[in-house]
């Protein structure tokens, strides 16, 4: 890879008619193949489409298209335009409109978009945008917007340089305060220099990709549309995030049929395809060419990993395929990446040294619990370990890592104080926890309070605020957390909200119908399912003496049965067992001091 | 040709309440209608509604095309949905 910029890299590939990209729209339906030639003449025409339109150089472009091949000609035009493509994910289902629409006016708003790119079907939605977003001025539709240039235009004078602006990639789960994480070319080309090269997966020509993750989401965007064009890879394969959602066999079938050596994933979705897939949906699949099956985006359960082997084994699928990783959207994508063809190696330590912060290793008859190892920082990059004072911490010492180096952003676009709080003393600060053995990465916690269900972060502020709204509840008296679920495979998700206190069968049917609202709610304004609802009289949630919530505090609570007693539904002995000895609600308890807002 | 006694309406939604009776035991207490909205009455999640839908393809031999559930909100949009499906599927005219 030769190219500074990803326009580059992508004029690079222009006059490849073979190779490109294929999208499956329809799983009856083979795939729909367009060449990069193809691509590229679409991205140009796109380009001076978005030129016509008025778009400038550094003008942002917000970009709402459920179509895979339309959002590539899309942010590829953006950047030919020279312009700064700000994808925002489409909306799932009606039921939910107006959280999204919210969601959406921020994220245009914070951004500053002075266009929209949708389709035909979204765009009706979108009308009140137009006056709920400052500086707004059009939004138009694909079709429309391409009809309004001839198929052979071309952008004019724009010169793309490494240090612009590529993208705005926004992090979800935030309803309130979107962040528009700031990447340049040359930090997205540093990124992919590193997944590809020989200390990461080793990414050639002959290279075959097959993805099922959202485009508007870093590790589907970054990692199936950008990185392919810098390599020239021989093909990639893109499937609907719902249709792999529906039918998970898909994607494994896929897989098999295009031959693909390529795959990355959440930790969710091996385990979705061990319980949903059955063996009369895999006939003649075969996956033994598959020699990375990459993991990260949330945390990663060795027993997930393990039981996707085992089950998929009798296909071909071999557990060496496995490449645990680890990333963030503030540092392009990736920062440390296992060997390349390594097992899966877990680092078995003891649970109770972890919850004082040291990853000592396991002792024989003492609970223990396996932290997977993500493997080393790539080159040309820094990764270290913090301790509370912000101090470099010791080999197995657990502490907040930071990192630095030419893949971490420039920061939160338009939010100076933000992008002040995420870094310290140069090291961009991840807010999640780990540990080094030997310069190898085992991360086994967050320091920030964010639930992940799904590879999809959520802020217990956003969940919160929602449950807050409920009739009922103590407003600002609610306390939201995830832990680790061994049995689900994801973190259970609590909402411990107090209420006015009282007995009888009035109160118990008004406390479950505010248990109800808190959980539809949840569901609808952040598609966040809510396991359980402890509702609890006033005072019993946990709070310093400063007045504020402690979300650690509660969890520990929760964990060890302290938490609503007698006041929630009938006692679940077995799964508080269970949370008790995971080893998320140890280290969460070890770090009951910090809290954010 | 018309609708198979296996497509109808009342057919298709009838196993969509014996396949919420099988799996989502947890909202026992709540009279599943064909009105029920899938969020906001029954609580099931995306993962919970694809897993439906993939379960009554394959009793009903049908794929579902995914731009039919960007309208789908209730039990009723689910069968009504389904049946177009499987007709479409037999060659026959939507009524």
């Amino acid at each position: 890879m030769t190219s500074a910029t990803l326009s580059a890299a992508l004029e690079a590939v222009a006059h490849r008619e073979t190779t490109g990209y294929s999208h499956l729209l329809h799983e009856k339906e083979p795939p729909r193949f367009v060449s990069y030639a193809q691509m590229w003449r679409r991205a140009q025409r796109c380009a001076a489409a978005l030129q016509a339109m008025g778009v400038r150089r550094g003008d942002r472009v917000g970009l709402i298209l459920p179509d895979s091949s339309e959002f590539i000609d899309c942010i590829f035009g953006s950047m030919l335009a020279g312009a700064i493509a700000v994808p925002i994910y489409p909306p799932m289902n009606l039921g939910q409109f107006d959280a999204y629409l919210a969601n959406t006016t921020h994220i245009l708003g914070q951004a500053g978009c002075s266009v929209v790119v949708t389709d035909n079907k979204v765009r009706p939605i979108l009308g009140k945008l137009m006056t709920s977003v400052p500086g707004l001025r059009v939004i138009e539709t694909y079709a429309a917007a391409l009809a309004n240039v001839s198929e052979t235009a071309e952008p004019a004078g724009v010169v793309v340089k490494a240090d612009d602006v590529a993208f705005l990639q926004f992090t979800s789960g935030s309803t309130s305060r979107p962040k528009g994480v700031t990447l340049t070319h040359a930090n997205l080309m540093a990124n992919i220099a590193a997944i590809g090269g020989g200390a990461g997966i080793q990414i050639s020509r002959e290279s075959v990709g097959v993805s099922w993750l959202p485009l508007y989401h870093d590790m589907g965007l970054i990692g199936f549309v950008f990185t392919p064009i810098v390599y020239d890879v021989k093909g990639i394969l893109f499937i609907s995030p719902l249709m792999f959602l529906k039918r998970p066999s898909v994607w494994l079938r896929q897989l098999s049929e295009q031959k693909a050596s390529i795959t990355f994933a959440p930790n969710f979705a091996y385990g979705l395809c061990t319980t949903r897939v059955k063996d009369s949906e895999l006939t003649g699949v075969d996956l033994s060419q598959l020699h990375v099956a990459g993991c990260g985006a949330e945390p990663i359960q060795y027993g997930t990993l393990r039981a996707f082997a085992d089950r998929f084994a009798p296909y071909g699928f071999r557990s060496t395929a496995f490449l645990p990783c680890y990333g963030m959207a503030e540092h392009s994508l990736a920062i440390t990446f296992v060997e390349l063809h390594a097992d899966l190696k877990a680092d078995r330590v003891d649970t109770e040294a972890l919850a004082g912060r040291s990853a000592a290793p396991a002792r024989e008859g003492f609970p223990a619990v396996d932290v997977v190892n993500c493997g080393r920082v790539f080159p040309g990059h820094e990764l270290r370990i913090v301790d509370d004072a912000g101090q470099p911490a010791g080999e197995r010492v657990v502490g907040e890592i930071e990192l630095k180096g030419p893949s971490v952003m420039q920061g939160y676009w338009n939010d100076p104080e933000r992008t002040a709080e995420a870094f310290h003393d140069g090291w961009l600060r991840t807010g999640d926890l780990g540990y080094l053995v030997d310069g190898e990465l085992h991360v086994c916690g967050r320091s920030k309070d964010l639930i992940i269900v799904h590879g999809r972060n959520y802020h217990p502020q956003d969940v919160e605020w929602q449950a807050s709204q409920v009739e009922g509840v103590r407003r600002g008296n609610v306390i939201a957390f995830g832990l680790h679920h061994p049995d689900l495979g994801r973190e259970y998700v609590v909402v411990a909200a107090e209420v006015r206190a009282g007995e009888g069968a009035a109160v118990d049917a008004a406390n479950e119908t505010t248990r109800r609202q808190i959980e539809t709610r949840a569901l609808e304004a952040l598609a966040l399912k809510i396991d359980e609802v402890v509702l609890l009289p006033p005072g019993s949630l946990p709070k310093t003496s400063s007045g504020k919530l402690q979300r650690s505090k509660a969890a520990q609570m929760y964990a060890s049965g302290e938490l609503g007693k007698g006041v929630g539904p009938a006692s679940k002995l077995g799964l508080l067992k269970h949370l008790a000895a995971s080893r998320w609600s140890f280290i969460k308890a070890s770090l009951g001091g910090r809290e954010s807002e | 040709m018309t609708i198979t006694a296996e497509h109808s309406y009342d057919n298709v939604l009838a196993k969509i309440f014996q396949y919420l009776e099988e799996h989502a035991s947890e909202r026992a207490a709540v009279d599943v209608t064909a009105k029920s909205r899938l969020i906001q009455d029954l609580g099931l999640d995306s993962l919970q509604s694809f897993e439906m839908v993939s379960d009554l393809e394959d009793s009903l031999g049908i794929t579902i095309p995914m731009d039919l559930f960007q309208d789908v909100e209730t039990l009723e949009d689910v069968a009504r949905a389904v049946v177009r499906v499987a007709n479409d599927d037999r060659g026959a005219q939507v009524v």
